[in-house]
């Protein structure tokens, strides 16, 4: 996606890119995230495998309050029908595929489950879209969802 | 297919309403199968309208099941 940023001289907003429906329009995603973000890595031991486990299900479960409570935002601010793409989101928090090979990977490498999971997911997060959405009218950005590379 | 292809909210569709159902379902596109209860697997099918997909199912509901995932693709995802 590119955008002509400079207003015209009718004023508009000049943007470049694949529509994919209305009012939306294909482009990469701005990943917001801190760069220095490192996972400290280190083994562990069979017996401590339950409890990397049980941390990955507690993790599992705020990262679902978090997409719930944003998915509540955007469904106050931009209505039900855009709040529905969160589903999506929620529903990789139940991908089998997914949390068996997290699942899998900690035992299999034994390793804190911080470690599988940096791991594991790239591969998932390859096969994301990602895209933002502009709301059309005023020419503002709304990053609906955003992927890795 | 609708006319944007199977993207993040069509996919999160069709995995619940496949995950109404005990059957195994799997979606198949240009020989690349993936599971249809997993949302991670369809989008890698990265859909497209016009695309042609096979969809099976296995278990004691796969007809229903296989009645309600055509129903909604013929739908166009009710999002047309």
């Amino acid at each position: 996606m590119t955008a002509n940023l400079l207003p015209s001289a009718t004023g508009e907003l000049e943007f470049k890119g694949i529509g994919v429906s209305p009012g939306t329009a294909l482009g990469p995603a701005f990943l917001l995230a801190a760069e220095d973000e490192t996972v400290v890595e280190r083994e562990i031991t069979a017996a401590e495998v339950p409890r990397e486990l049980q941390r990955f299900a507690e993790a599992l479960a705020a990262t679902r309050e978090q997409i719930r409570d944003v998915q509540q935002r955007v469904r106050e601010t931009l209505g039900a029908e855009s709040a529905t793409i969160f589903e999506a989101h929620l529903l990789v928090l139940e991908d089998r595929g997914f949390l068996d090979e997290v699942a899998r990977s900690v035992q299999a490498t034994r390793r804190n489950i911080e470690a599988v999971v940096r791991d594991v997911a790239p591969a998932t997060r390859r096969r994301w879209k990602t895209w933002a959405t502009i709301t059309s009218g005023n020419g503002r950005w709304t990053c609906v969802t955003s992927g890795g590379a | 297919m609708n006319r944007f292809g199977i993207h993040a909210r069509p996919a999160a569709l069709f995995v619940k309403t496949a995950n109404n159902f005990q059957s195994e379902i799997m979606v198949e596109k240009d020989g690349l199968k993936v599971p249809g209860k997993s949302i991670i697997g369809l989008l890698t099918l990265e859909g497209y309208q016009g695309a042609v997909i096979r969809i099976t199912a296995l278990g004691v509901d796969a007809a229903e099941a296989l009645q309600a995932l055509e129903e909604l693709v013929r739908q166009k995802f009710f999002e047309d």
